[in-house]
């Protein structure tokens, strides 16, 4: 296989931009018709992560060590769209055609060989990984929904409770798929680990927002979901090592770092916790309750809630990132930040500029991509069995 | 919650039974009756219904077309043995240009109005938060000066009788009486506007269903669903002072 032909035509061909993976994926869809109901309605995100796998791929052909990891995570994970070793030909072909398709008289017998070996290469790694993880772990889990509380009018606190025990680590994500929506979104379980395996997740109903609207408005105690298994390691405790922690949090993204809290109370350990919590108004903490009683049982830990608009202050909006700086020098903590984008990046930076520095700093990369290649679970020495 | 400890996977087959809405769940259903004051079944429960019975449509649907597929490919099968000619083993034929940039058309139109209503939904989202939020603020000014006018009011007629506890409780008696006034106002104005987003949202699904989408109505129905959602009142706190309301939005 000569990899630099093989980069090149890569290059020839991604300069059509999103043209390529329709084609690929329209091509597919009308040679194996019965592909079509794995995949989701709206294919826009699918194509970017398509284009951006593969481009991944095409550039580390010649060191294909380096991404035999990636290629293994990708594999097991496609088990939860009911992937099997049989579509993976399929996939070749139509990748084949496109390539043709888009290369036209470049098109040569030497890259039609190229580019078959390399996919045969990319297949078997990714069915190995699959079958391998067949017996760790189900493709995905069917959950049962115990409880179902609107805290707000866009807002739900689901209880769910996996047929099998889901392992994550507090800080992680899981996936969350309704059956009758073929999309998956990562949501962060807002508990540690329990001993009847039940999950709480908080989620917020986005405007037009498929599977989010699904879980809000469209059901209820003993319907059935289906989770996938956790990713991310932004959000985990292990590069704290046993350090006091500062934990700012907005809107949903308390929910991670809530199951930190858990955490920390399970673990026993002798940290101080200083929690900000961030909404835009006073009407939008929905989990007053549940803080509340944190606070009144865990004399380490320590809550602040910062309203963003005050009715008495028209136009000022407060950050929790300015409560938190107005507060104390905490640089001697690690800091967990999860909300927004908006607040995730403002706070990240307000913070760098007061003299915190990267290390210290934890929050998830901003738009995620989870096929992405920096997307890895955590490496620790943590057997809590089968947390990828 | 139960404190049995949950077992791990052990590596058997995943059973994936789907629950499905079958003639005799949609008999058995029971719906919630409205509120206190309201008339008939819960809306939310009534929605919850038809997206299970819409989603259970959507899959017969897809099945009976597939089985025609399956028919026509069957009957060519047999048409081609009639007439002596043995059908070739079967490898799917690759789709020219054409066919797949057909396809990839009705694909982006698809999308192109998913964009529409999700764009529509934010909009429509964030105009109902900032009419709350500029409501509520009214309300609030409102309420505090006409709670500070009734205790001028008393002092100066109480004089020397002035009491303090009592100032304090007509203060909050108002307050809330005006407050609870302003959001049944606010709650009128969010009805006629998820009026309004109920008719818009039929005009999308017509849209979609008359155009050459693939698959694009899963799609509208959901987007339609959250707009809904969007449109919905307020939730009032009435807890703390009681006063004889009108039924509308009580929750």
């Amino acid at each position: 296989m000569d990899a630099a032909r093989l980069k090149q035509s890569w290059s020839l061909v991604a300069a059509h931009g999103d043209q390529v993976p329709l084609y690929f994926y329209s091509t597919l869809f009308l040679a194996y018709p019965e592909t079509r109901q794995m995949f989701p309605t709206n294919m826009a995100g699918q194509r970017d992560r398509l284009v951006t796998a593969l481009g991944h791929i095409v550039s580390n052909v010649d060191q294909v060590d380096s991404l035999v990891g990636f290629l293994q995570d990708l594999g097991a994970d496609h088990r939860k769209f009911a992937v099997r070793a049989e579509h993976y030909p399929a996939v070749g072909e139509a990748l084949v055609a496109t390539l043709q398709h888009f290369l036209g008289e470049a098109w040569t017998d030497e890259l039609a060989q190229d580019w078959t070996a390399a996919y045969g290469l990319v297949s078997q790694v990714m069915i190995d990984a699959a079958q391998a993880a067949e017996s760790v772990k189900p493709p995905w889990w069917v959950a049962e929904i115990l409880g179902h509380e609107r805290r707000a009018f866009d807002l739900a606190v689901l209880t769910l409770r996996p047929q099998y025990l889901l392992p994550f680590t507090p800080g992680q994500s899981i996936g969350v798929s309704h059956p009758a929506v073929r999309a998956w979104r990562y949501y962060s379980p807002a508990n540690a680990p329990r001993a009847d395996g039940t999950l709480e997740l908080h989620v917020r109903a986005a405007p037009g927002g498929v599977v989010s609207s699904r879980l809000v408005y469209g059901c209820a105690v003993g319907d059935q979901v289906h989770l996938a298994a956790p990713v991310g390691d932004r959000l985990t405790l292990w590069p704290a090592g046993s350090a006091d922690l500062l934990l700012l949090a907005s809107g949903t993204g308390w929910a991670p770092v809530k199951s930190l809290v858990e955490q920390v109370a399970a673990e026993g350990s002798r940290r101080r916790v200083d929690l900000y919590l961030g909404a835009r108004s006073r009407a939008e903490f929905y989990d007053n309750d549940a803080i509340d009683k944190l606070a009144a049982s865990y004399p380490w830990l320590t809550v602040t809630y910062v309203v963003g608009a005050d009715f008495q202050r028209p136009g000022e909006f407060t950050h929790v990132v300015d409560r938190v700086l107005a507060d104390g020098d905490w640089r001697s903590r690690h800091v967990y930040i999860c909300g927004s984008d908006e607040m995730v990046s403002h706070s990240v930076g307000a913070l760098t500029q007061a003299g915190y520095h990267a290390g210290q700093l934890h929050h998830e990369g901003f738009g995620k991509h989870w096929y992405g290649p920096t997307w890895r679970t955590a490496i620790a020495p943590d057997d809590s069995g089968g947390v990828r | 919650m139960s404190a049995t400890p949950i077992s791990r996977y052990d590596g058997g087959q995943v059973s994936s039974v789907q629950v499905r809405m079958t003639s005799d769940r949609v008999r058995r259903w029971e719906f919630d009756a409205a509120s206190f004051a309201r008339r008939g079944y819960d809306p939310t429960d009534v929605d919850r219904f038809r997206m299970q019975v819409a989603d259970e449509l959507d899959l017969l649907a897809a099945q009976v077309a597939n089985l025609r597929a399956e028919n026509e490919r069957l009957n060519d099968h047999l048409e081609l043995h009639r007439h002596g000619v043995l059908p070739s083993a079967g490898a799917a034929k690759l789709p020219a240009a054409k066919e797949v940039n057909l396809l990839s058309a009705a694909q982006r139109e698809a999308e192109q109005i998913i964009a529409q209503a999700h764009d529509y939904a934010q909009r429509v989202a964030e105009y109902a938060r900032m009419q709350y939020e500029s409501y509520m603020r009214a309300a609030a000014e409102e309420a505090k000066q006409e709670a500070e006018r009734a205790v001028t009011e008393y002092r100066s007629s109480s004089g020397a009788n002035f009491d303090d506890s009592v100032a304090t409780r007509e203060a909050l008696r108002i307050f809330g009486e005006m407050m609870i006034s302003h959001m049944q106002a606010a709650a009128r104005h969010l009805d006629d506007g998820s009026a309004q987003l109920a008719r818009t949202m039929e005009r999308i699904a017509a849209e979609v269903t008359a155009g050459a989408a693939v698959g694009a109505s899963g799609a509208a129905v959901g987007a339609g669903g959250a707009a809904v959602g969007a449109g919905g009142a307020a939730p009032v706190d009435g807890g703390r002072v009681r006063v004889a309301l009108p039924p509308r939005h009580q929750r």
